[in-house]
């Protein structure tokens, strides 16, 4: 026998906690728990195989332990066997138990396919499988149960929104998806349909009330465009009419049919194409102005704007025209105008100085006449305070007046400046002005600014001082001519006689020199009275026609005669002739001559000038606008003071001691009457220019004729009469001379009766010769008149110491044949005797 | 009055009650549907969906087994 080993030792194990090592049992196949081949092993039986391939048990085993070994083996099998027998006992009850349970899981499971998740199984088995298994079955059970209870709900609730939705869909918003749900997504699914549906409520809302606005929109706009008081139309690219209104179809005159779709390429009047193009181009077009229809004969004014049409993209989609017919419009802006220049062409011609001004005193216009009189033009006044370019001072302190316009403004009301005013020019120059201001009010009557209206009254001042001059002159003259009239009378009788005594005397040489002494002195006499005449109410010229160049030097010279000046004449061919009485005319050029030989008493030269003279409006001469012819006498003399310019021509007045004072009164009065004008120029030392401003006649002067011869006798009888009875008394004796029979009345009615009494005894009277004025009883006229119904062929001769007397510038009016100026010569009287047209 | 009649036999819940869903909005208010069905829940599906859409349920009746004949109101 082979020595036994130790398992240990074979296997070089030194495992502490084996229990062969630790018994260090050399049977080591014999013990249960050994740890071999890493394993902790069991009993004989259950490593049997491994035990006997293993060289310890091959080395170690003999018959003993064989014995041991079986023993061991059979009491192992033993207990197998009980166990065994135990076990299938107990398998067979398992078994039974395990089909039952299994029987009804299987039946569980078959309803649950069934499709009913209430499917469960009673868990009452005492096999711990099948307790298990029953227990997941209804694990199982409430799983499907839970997935089929959430399935419906989702399917149930996708039905119900499914429902929803196919209301929604038919147009009912008012239906409410259900949003409580055990399942989320039904629940989410059902607020977000009934958010949707909130959604789609607002937006078909908003659609609805947009459609509604625009609805409203359209309408507005299509009554706006149906209904607007101005032509409305718009056009396409290739201008041709869209669409108008009515007011377009009316201003047209024409009908919808023939201006939709017009080709307006094709318009009669291509005026307006620009315009429409313009719009076409992106940009505004205008015209105004005459158009000429083309679908109907209408001619009228528009106004027209077009503008483009534009698309919410910003391209041009065509244009539009708004018309306006303003046939009335340009008719009102034509009268308008009109009327403004008419009221501009009134300012202009207005006589008077027009400046209006602000509320803030600062001018606003000035016409014409204003321009010329401060010398400030519109543009360069407009704007500048009044004082500025209306300067007015006091005539007489020079001060500086009250600026109308604040008067104005203050008062409300029209103010007139009271005080004489000069007007300074922008130039220095002055002129006496008369002004006035009111308020310029509009409509409501609120005040917006000042008128101020002037006029130049230099001229006018003047004439106002010649009037006064003159009125001055005429009360003295009335005076005078009651003296002058029965100083007349005196000296017809003087003079008369002392023509007869000249006849008388004739061989007596003294006593008719003497006479002569006597006729010249009352010839002086009877210029004296002339003057005072002439001077006096009477006067009124006895004007004829004739050229004053002609005149003037011939009459100047015979002036001149006896005096120690010698005259120098400057007078043209072509001076216009006028319309004077040369006899008063006469009296004029000797007091000025007069007047020059007394400034020169040591003799000088006379300078005698004449000229023709148009006057125009502000020249400062105060006559009216017209033709004149104008003489001046200039002396060499001492020349006038200035203080004595306003005194010379005043009755009286003189500076010479000899000198009656009358001479130039009588020339101004004389230069008066026949719508003249005389002035003095003079300068202290240098001499004196007097100047006569005559009218220009618009005849022509007759030719002379010459002069009749003296002392033309007659026959016949003459009835004399006269208030006075040394007229009467000269005159006969006068009449007799010249071989006449003389009858006398020392009233009219006496001539009256004397005349018919004549008459009618057959002895008729060839010549009256009349005085006309007759103190208490009836005059010459008045006595004529009456004889004219008794005798239309009656004639008579005038006679008076007035030669003012109307009667006696025109006597063939009143029906004499002649007049006779008191007092006259017998020379005279012959002259006019031989000077009656023949019966 | 027409009665239409639906048959879900064979058909696993809740197939039958989304048949009925289909056809509801076809159906007009007063019409007559009768389902028949076999799926154990049959029955108490058609009840809750009658009951969630506002649907009558007028009458059920067993068929034997799980198969029930139920007439439903719209």
């Amino acid at each position: 026998m082979a020595e036994r080993i130790q398992c240990w030792e074979f296997f070089s194990c030194r495992e502490e906690s084996c229990p062969v090592y630790v018994g260090r049992e050399i049977n080591c196949w014999l013990v249960s728990g050994t740890h071999c081949r890493e394993q902790i092993q069991g009993r004989f039986l259950e490593k049997m195989e491994m035990c006997l391939e293993c060289p310890v048990l091959d080395r170690n085993i003999d018959l003993v332990q064989l014995r041991e070994t079986l023993h061991l083996v059979g009491l192992q099998f033993r207990g197998i066997t009980r166990a065994l027998r135990d076990r299938d006992r107990e398998l067979k009850g398992t078994n039974a138990g395990l089909a039952d349970g299994l029987s009804r899981s299987f039946e569980m499971v078959r309803k649950l396919c069934l499709g009913d998740p209430t499917a469960r199984v009673k868990i009452d088995s005492s096999n711990e499988m099948l307790v298990k298994l029953e227990g997941a079955l209804n694990q199982m059970g409430e799983s499907v149960q839970e997935m089929v209870d959430q399935s419906h709900e989702l399917a149930m609730g996708l039905c119900q929104h499914y429902d929803t939705l196919n209301q929604i869909a038919g147009g009912n918003l008012s239906v409410t998806a259900h949003e409580d749900s055990a399942n989320e997504l039904i629940a989410k699914l059902g607020q977000l349909i009934n958010k949707e549906t909130r959604t789609m409520v607002g937006v078909i809302s908003d659609y609805r009330q947009a459609e509604s606005d625009l609805q409203e929109k359209e309408e507005r706009y299509r009554l706006l465009f149906e209904q607007s008081p101005v032509g409305v139309f718009h056009y396409d690219h290739q201008l041709r009419i869209t669409d108008c209104n009515d007011r377009f179809v009316d201003i047209l005159r024409s009908s919808r049919e023939q201006l939709l779709n017009l080709d307006m390429n094709t318009l009669k009047d291509q005026r307006v194409l620009p315009a429409l193009k313009e719009a076409l181009a992106g940009g505004p077009g205008f015209y105004e102005g005459p158009y000429s229809a083309t679908t109907s004969p209408a001619a009228i004014s528009i106004s027209m704007q077009t503008a483009p049409l534009l698309g919410r993209e910003g391209r041009t989609r065509g244009g539009m025209g708004i018309v306006e017919e303003i046939s009335e419009r340009k008719k009102a802006e034509e009268d308008l105008a009109a009327e403004k220049e008419r009221l501009a062409v009134t300012l202009r011609s207005i006589g008077d100085g027009v400046i209006t001004t602000d509320m803030g005193g600062r001018v606003v216009l000035l016409n014409q006449v204003a321009e010329s009189q401060t010398g400030w033009r519109q543009e360069e006044a407009f704007g500048r305070t009044l004082q500025e370019v209306f300067c007015i001072v006091d005539e007489k302190t020079r001060d500086r007046c009250q600026n109308p316009v604040e008067k104005v403004i203050l008062s409300g009301k029209t103010e007139i400046l009271t005080a004489p005013t000069l007007l300074v020019r922008r130039d220095g120059q002055e002129r006496t002005i008369a002004d006035s201001g009111a308020p310029i009010r509009d409509k409501d009557g609120k005040m917006i600014g000042v008128v101020l209206v002037f006029r130049d009254i230099t001229d006018q001042q003047r004439l106002s001082e010649e009037l006064l001059k003159y009125e001055k002159l005429k009360s003295i003259g009335v005076l005078a001519g009651g003296i002058a009239h029965d100083f007349n009378n005196i000296l017809t009788g003087i003079m008369g006689n002392i023509s007869l005594a000249k006849m008388f005397a004739q061989d007596a040489e003294k006593v008719r020199k003497r006479l002569d002494e006597a006729e010249k002195a009352s010839y002086l006499a009877r210029e004296l009275t002339q003057q005072l005449l002439t001077f006096s109410r009477g006067g009124a010229p006895v004007k004829t026609t004739a050229s004053m160049a002609e005149y003037v030097q011939e009459a100047v010279t015979f002036a001149l005669r006896g005096s120690k000046l010698k005259g120098e004449f400057s007078i043209p061919d072509d001076t216009w002739p006028v319309d004077f009485d040369q006899g008063q005319f006469q009296q004029v050029i000797h007091n000025l001559v007069i007047n020059a030989d007394q400034a020169m008493p040591e003799g000088g030269i006379l300078r005698v000038g004449l000229g023709n003279k148009t006057i125009t409006a502000g020249e400062g001469i105060a006559l009216p606008e017209g033709r004149y012819v104008q003489i001046w006498f200039t002396d060499q003399g001492v020349g006038i003071p200035r203080e004595n310019f306003s005194k010379v021509f005043d009755p009286f007045f003189t500076t010479k001691p000899r000198a009656s004072g009358l001479g130039l009164a009588t020339a101004y009065s004389i230069i008066k009457r026949h719508d003249g004008l005389i002035t003095v120029e003079s300068k202290p030392g240098q001499g004196t220019t007097f100047r006569l401003t005559l009218p220009a006649s618009g005849k022509i002067p007759p030719v002379q004729e010459e002069a009749p011869s003296p002392l033309v006798r007659g026959h016949g009888r003459i009835l004399v009469m006269d208030d006075e009875a040394i007229v009467r008394e000269v005159l006969g004796e006068m009449l007799t001379r010249l071989g006449f029979e003389v009858a006398y009345a020392h009233d009219g009615a006496e001539a009256v009766k004397i005349y018919r009494v004549a008459k009618k005894i057959d002895q008729p009277f060839d010549l009256l010769i009349m005085d006309l004025t007759v103190a208490g009883g009836m005059g010459g006229l008045e006595a004529l008149q009456q004889l004219l119904e008794f005798d239309p062929k009656v004639r008579a001769i005038a006679s008076s110491g007035y030669s003012s007397d109307p009667v006696m510038s025109d006597f063939q009016a009143h029906g004499f044949k002649g007049v006779m100026a008191k007092p006259y010569t017998l020379e005279e009287l012959s002259l006019v005797l031989g000077s009656l047209p023949n019966p | 009055m027409e009665i239409m009649v639906l048959d879900t036999v064979g058909l696993k819940c809740p197939q039958p009650v989304m048949k009925i869903a289909v056809l509801s909005p076809d159906m007009q208010s007063g019409d007559l549907l009768e389902v028949v069905g076999d799926c154990p829940t049959f029955e108490r599906d058609v009840r809750v969906w009658c009951g969630r859409l506002n649907k009558t349920l007028l009458s059920v009746r067993e068929e034997g087994g799980y198969t029930k004949r139920i007439q439903i109101q719209f």
